[in-house]
């Protein structure tokens, strides 16, 4: 299976991510390794936040943060962000049902353990089509408002697939993960601001993208900073709109 | 008289000869300072005495060969040196503070840093406190002496007391003495084959085997962190192993260096002896709490580092990267710029986690290095030159065919190698210890030498 092609993570059915075990299954994006490097990232700098934030008002109990993480795939980023951090609700969206079938089943063996109820997390899977009104979103996905916005939408332009994709991504994965344009970049950002997030974290694929983010953020007054992953790509684009939230920067 | 055996093997075996011998080296440098309190003359007890070794049990034994005076009133017994002694009384205050500091708070939990660090104090202060009520006694004796009704009961006393004291001197000397800064810590071994090529490579896989029966044996949790295998599979090309236990580094501290083996080897033919070497690292680590992942651990160790201080880079690195690709391949490669030590890990499934375990090793080898820096350092303030401890080239010769082995930096043999290298605990740790009473004595001479130049 291997020789012809078929990857890995489908044929062990799993993929580490962080400290855990993500299952993974036809059908869903394989998280990759980029996305864990910055998710890893975000997770230290909420949590190191957070503690923060504690140490300002110790007497108040923890405020309560909610993550809204959109074509959310196998789940790894909400999962890993609530393992992590306390008081938290992340919400996951997908537009795929064997997506969130397969992030409801990653919630159940990642909290076997009790990693989210001991920190007094949770996870919600949620499964919405962000390209609609987002009013319309809320409603369906029971999303009210959001702290921070993380996303890996599908970036890979139609001319690239076929060009700079590996074959057995081209052959095994959804393409429905992988095929996408600013579009998405643009409902995102709608979404971010409807749901009045106050920071913003979007994986990209080129240094176009992040400038199309930023350009967008930049006419509502966001502050906007790119990451590169270790290969030294532009690989994420992280904005916040509160000047409180400038914290990201350092991603 | 005949011979009198007056000094026998009080602290399994091998450790006495290296004590006897660094206690001779006290004197000497008592003497220097002027400050010998009773005693033999430093010639007396080195022409006077012979060690014979008795090879069956590897026991040595120190025979007196010269008629005692019955009648004499001079002791040789010595005392701890009063830099010792204070030093012990310091420990001893350290000890009632935290025995008081657990008794309070024991409300607010168990904290395993200062049990560790009271439970090792206690040992010492327990044999502090012995040590002072038999010099108590003893003192009562000597003047008991004094009294000629009461001077022959006194003189058999004086006997026992007199060995007594001196088997609890010498064990509270290298109970005192500094030690390594890492004694408490756990461990990573790093073994690769030498010169002597498949042969080399099989024994360095014995030396693991070695390493590993003897932790298991231990009970100490033991981790594989990265191994490469020759193609034939009965060797190692290179092996990373982690001792997550405390006091581990403290046992197997002595293995850096050369190790030298003279053996038939598997791969010869004509049954010719070859020798083969394997080299062995031993890096400290910080111990890790059995529920902590390790990500973490590498997480902490990552932090030390100044930003531009690593270079990390992912292998197959090529296109985009992202969704593009989706790769299986996690190794991770770091280099450390000022110094150009390059670590590559590659057995984990996740890159992450491989990121961990590279930082953990380059940390621990960083600090070995520092580590190493400061002893030479320390010891090139010494004039006088002396045997070290160093890793220096070849620390170890196993001789199979006659089941020898022989530790070159403090000259110990034994011919236990079987044993030795199945791991068994009591014979592994006979060798480790006739090499720490070797240690502890040079540590001893310059703690005393030092405070000598510094007086």
């Amino acid at each position: 299976m291997r020789g012809r092609g078929v990857p890995l993570q489908y044929i062990i059915g799993s993929q580490p991510f962080g400290d855990l075990d993500i299952k993974c299954a036809r059908g869903v994006l394989i998280p990759r390794w980029e996305t864990e490097e910055w998710t890893l990232k975000l997770a230290q700098l909420l949590q190191y936040q957070q503690l923060i934030e504690q140490d300002q008002n110790s007497s108040r109990p923890h405020s309560q943060m909610t993550v809204v993480d959109l074509c959310t795939g196998t789940g790894c980023i909400p999962l890993s962000l609530a393992s992590k951090l306390r008081n938290t609700v992340a919400y996951g969206v997908d537009i795929s049902q064997k997506a969130v079938k397969l992030f409801k089943s990653n919630i159940k063996s990642v909290n076997r353990s009790r990693r989210l109820d001991k920190r007094n997390s949770k996870v919600i899977p949620a499964q919405g089509d962000i390209s609609i009104d987002p009013y319309v979103f809320c409603e369906k996905t029971g999303i009210t408002d959001a702290d921070i916005v993380t996303a890996n939408p599908p970036y890979i332009g139609r001319r690239e697939f076929f060009s700079q994709t590996e074959r057995s991504v081209r052959l095994y994965e959804p393409h429905q993960a992988l095929l996408g344009g600013l579009e998405f970049y643009r409902w995102i950002y709608d979404l971010s601001v409807h749901l009045q997030a106050k920071g913003l974290v979007c994986e990209v694929g080129n240094a176009g993208q992040i400038d199309f983010m930023r350009s967008l953020g930049a006419k509502n007054g966001w502050s906007s900073s790119e990451f590169h992953d270790l290969n030294g790509h532009p690989r994420a684009v992280v904005m916040w709109k509160d000047p409180s939230w400038s914290f990201l920067e350092a991603l | 008289m005949g011979p009198e055996k007056c000094f026998s093997a009080v602290n399994g075996g091998f450790e006495t000869r290296s004590l006897q011998k660094g206690r001779s080296l006290v004197r000497h440098f008592q003497t220097l300072l002027g400050k010998t309190r009773a005693g033999l003359d430093l010639n007396q007890f080195r022409n006077g005495w012979n060690t014979t070794q008795n090879r069956e049990f590897g026991v040595r034994r120190c025979y007196s060969t010269e008629e005692t005076p019955e009648s004499s009133t001079e002791v040789e017994v010595e005392l701890l040196h009063p830099l010792l002694v204070q030093k012990a009384e310091q420990l001893k205050v350290e000890y009632n503070g935290l025995a008081q500091e657990m008794s309070s708070e024991s409300g607010s939990g168990f904290d395993q840093v200062k049990a560790t660090r009271m439970s090792r104090l206690g040992f010492v202060v327990d044999l502090f406190d012995q040590y002072e009520s038999m010099e108590k006694e003893y003192q009562e004796l000597l003047h008991l002496l004094n009294d000629p009704s009461l001077k022959e009961e006194a003189e058999s006393e004086l006997k026992s007391v007199e060995s007594n004291l001196t088997a609890l001197t010498a064990t509270l000397q290298s109970k005192l003495v500094p030690t390594n800064p890492f004694v408490d810590k756990a461990c990573i071994l790093e073994l690769r084959p030498g010169v002597g090529g498949s042969e080399a490579a099989i024994f360095a896989n014995d030396l693991l085997t070695m390493y590993e029966n003897y932790a298991i044996k231990n009970k100490w949790d033991t981790r594989m962190i990265s191994i490469t295998k020759t193609p034939a599979g009965n060797g190692i090309v290179e092996a990373i192993f982690n001792i997550n236990a405390a006091g581990a580094y403290e046992r197997l501290q002595y293995e850096g260096g050369v190790h030298r083996v003279q053996r038939i080897p598997e791969t010869e033919t004509k049954g010719r002896v070859h020798t083969s070497t394997a080299a062995v690292v031993v890096l400290p680590t910080e111990v890790m709490e059995p529920g902590a992942d390790e990500s973490k651990a590498g997480e902490e160790a990552e932090r030390t580092f100044q930003a531009n201080e690593v270079r990390v880079d992912v292998m197959r690195a090529r296109g985009a990267g992202g969704q593009h690709v989706n790769t299986t391949d996690s190794a991770v490669r770091l280099t450390h710029i000022p110094s150009g030590i390059v670590v590559v890990i590659q057995d984990e499934r996740s890159q992450h986690k491989n990121k961990a375990k590279a930082f953990t090793i380059l940390r621990a080898r960083l600090d070995e290095i520092e580590r190493q820096e400061k002893v030479r350092e320390e010891r090139s303030k010494r004039t006088a030159q002396v045997t070290t401890t160093e890793r220096s080239d070849k620390i170890r010769t196993y001789n199979y065919p006659q089941n020898r082995i022989t530790d070159h930096r403090c000259g110990s043999t034994t011919y236990k190698l079987d044993d030795v290298v199945k791991g068994e605990i009591n014979e592994f740790n006979e060798v480790v210890d006739q090499m720490d009473a070797f240690a502890k004595t040079e540590a001893m001479k310059q703690l005393l030498e030092d405070q000598a130049s510094s007086l």
